[in-house]
């Protein structure tokens, strides 16, 4: 897994690639966590290259998710692979996340 | 008894024995040095070099203190228990010291690949001609039904021999005193390993009795396996007689050889893959009830949901089977390996899924699902082939039942009749953990009014339905057509179209074993799977 920061019309993007599992979720949150307490705004995850997900992998999304969301603060989530926004949709986790196709029309929308 | 060093054998004063014990997996077996004051003998060389080197090591230092190897025994030529004989020079230079049953020492003379395990694990075979192969030949029966043979020792205890035959034509048990060496005994029952290319059944039958009743005629202490720790007796002679009503039960298994080694790895990876989404999907839709609960200030049941599946536990399994097949397909394992970690893994998750405290919450057709493809993939690790239990069916009535688990409207009546608080919050947790992602309209249909009847599996048949119509509502796709149509009325044929490809290759390949499970034949273009299913004639 690798997490790279990259900026998208002034926004700055975590762009995270490779597998969410057990064993790269705990380096995972922490950049995420890091990441998030460094920033304002909303958290925005390009998952373009994000292959897999698992069980670790959301509920490190959703602790990160419930410690922002008190600042009035989401994660939002663009460009998921079908198999992976699959899981989110099977799992709930689509309801908890905004999830938009590209991180362009995720952008735009925050701009509107 | 302590792996690695040298130990006295109670009961004799000069007789010390120096085991090597290994984890059990099919690279090496364990190997055991045994020496008196002025001979040695090896039992199993095993197949790793850092083993090797430790073997050679020992029998170096016995040699500057007057005690020569003498032997060197084998319970069989399997490759794991050979292999370092055969590829090691210092080792071969003591061909002519190495005692095995005749027809194994014809397996290491021609270098047969396929007695000898070496092909179905990948591994070379350098023939060798050994110089002290057993005899057995004379026949002789001890009261046991095992044909022995004595192999002098020390003056005062001889070696016996017993061959054991079952689990391949030249396995051999070798008894010193109250110890037995019973080689991959304990494993002769085992999936993977029962069907091997030279195992008999009745040849394992025969063995094991043997074994019993040579273990009580000989009050035999200890059996020191061919792999793992050794074993106090009664426990050993426990597993034996339990393994004996394993092996009778095995009836007309596969035969273990490299294809069906291939095949099975490559099916229990398909279905490892699934198992892995659908374990995904109920530890995720256990941590979306526990938030919700929480976020609904019910903390206390939000931990309660939250303990009912061990999620890191399980997540860490399905991490480690990637992490050994993606080595897999760099080429550092055999197909055989991975179906082995397959069933190892598929077997571990299955003892740890709660059934009876998820299904108070999770769809039951998840949890159906999962068994299934765990029953699936025991079933062919096995050695069978997974049953399909075909009856006469109507296609559109099945098809109105699959429908109904999608569009059936959700039960409010245990949210409107809860009567308590335990029950009301009962119901929102059955409530949240049956997520809809089939939306109203999604799936079409177009059927002839009356289809004749069809034989197939019907609840394969809906299970693989609900899975796919689940799986592609959540892909992405935005609708799918189903067309049953029977042209000339001998057959009937069942499409699903989604409106565009949405599935990759392995789930695809998972639902095409899926689909012809069900009785049906399966046909797939651009996630247009198409199954057809002979007519079943009403007879008069």
């Amino acid at each position: 897994m690798e997490i790279t920061t990259t900026e998208a019309h002034n926004i700055q993007v975590l762009k995270i690639s490779g597998r969410i599992d057990t064993s790269t979720a705990p380096d995972a949150e922490e950049i995420i966590r890091a990441f998030a307490q460094g920033e304002d705004g909303p958290v925005i995850i390009d998952g373009t290259d994000l292959q897999y997900i698992s069980s670790n992998g959301l509920r490190v999304l959703l602790t990160i998710e419930k410690a922002i969301a008190k600042e009035g603060r989401h994660i939002i989530l663009c460009s998921l692979r079908p198999d992976v926004e699959k899981i989110f949709r099977l799992t709930g986790f689509s309801s908890i996340f905004t999830i938009h196709p590209t991180v362009e029309k995720a952008t735009t929308h925050l701009q509107e | 008894m302590e792996s690695n060093r040298w130990n006295r054998i109670p009961g004799f004063d000069d007789i010390s024995i120096y085991p090597i014990i290994r984890k059990i997996d099919t690279i090496s077996s364990n190997s055991f040095l045994l020496a008196s004051d002025t001979e040695c003998i090896l039992l199993d060389p095993g197949g790793l070099a850092s083993q090797t080197d430790e073997i050679l090591t020992v029998i170096r230092r016995k040699e500057e203190e007057g005690c020569r190897l003498k032997r060197i025994l084998l319970t069989h030529t399997h490759i794991d228990h050979s292999f370092s004989l055969l590829h090691n020079d210092e080792l071969r230079g003591y061909a002519d010291r190495v005692c095995t049953h005749p027809s194994g020492a014809e397996v290491l003379r021609t270098g047969d690949t396929g007695i000898s395990q070496a092909a179905l694990l990948g591994r070379e075979m350098h023939p060798c001609t050994i110089g002290m192969p057993l005899l057995f030949s004379e026949g002789y029966f001890s009261k046991t039904g095992l044909k022995e043979e004595e192999i002098p020792f020390t003056d005062d205890i001889p070696i016996i021999a017993y061959h054991t035959p079952g689990h391949s034509p030249d396995s051999v048990c070798y008894r010193l005193g109250n110890y037995l060496f019973i080689g991959d005994t304990l494993f002769i029952g085992a999936p993977g390993v029962a069907g091997s290319v030279g195992w008999s059944k009745n040849d394992c039958i025969a063995s094991l009795q043997g074994l019993i009743r040579l273990m009580k005629e000989e009050e035999i202490t200890l059996c020191l396996s061919g792999h793992g720790d050794p074993i106090p007796a009664p426990s050993a002679m426990t597993s034996i007689a339990r393994i004996v009503d394993d092996v009778i039960k095995l009836d007309n298994i596969a035969t273990i050889t490299p294809e069906w080694a291939r095949a099975t790895a490559s099916y229990g990876d398909d279905l490892m893959a699934e198992i892995d989404k659908t374990l995904t999907i109920i530890s995720g839709r256990i941590t979306f009830i526990s938030h919700m609960l929480e976020e609904l200030e019910e903390e206390d049941e939000a931990e309660r949901i939250d303990r009912i599946i061990e999620i890191s536990a399980i997540d860490d399994l399905l991490t480690r089977y990637h992490d050994f097949s993606e080595a897999y397909r760099r080429g550092e394992h055999r197909d055989i390996q991975l179906a082995q970690k397959a069933a190892q893994i598929a077997g571990k998750l299955n003892r740890m899924v709660d059934r009876g405290a998820l299904g108070t919450i999770i769809d039951p057709m998840l949890l159906e699902h999962l068994t299934s493809l765990i029953n699936d993939y025991m079933t062919v690790f096995r050695g069978y082939r997974p049953v399909a239990t075909l009856s006469t069916c109507n296609p559109n009535a099945i098809y109105a039942e699959v429908m109904r688990s999608f569009t059936g409207e959700t039960d409010p009546g245990h949210l409107l009749t809860a009567e308590s608080e335990e029950e009301l919050v009962a119901a929102m947790i059955r409530e949240m953990g049956t997520i809809r992602v089939v939306q109203e309209g999604y799936l079409t249909i177009k059927s002839e009014e009356t289809p004749p009847d069809v034989a197939m599996d019907r609840e394969r048949f809906r299970r693989a339905m609900q899975r796919l119509i689940q799986e592609t509502a959540a892909s992405g796709s935005k609708g799918m057509e189903i067309a049953i149509s029977s042209p000339d009325r001998s057959q009937v044929i069942i499409t699903c179209t989604p409106d565009r490809p949405v599935l990759d290759e392995q789930t695809i390949r998972y639902f095409k074993q899926a689909f012809s499970l069900t009785g049906g034949n399966v046909r797939e273009t651009n996630d247009r799977i198409t199954i057809t299913y002979p007519a079943r004639r009403s007879i008069i």
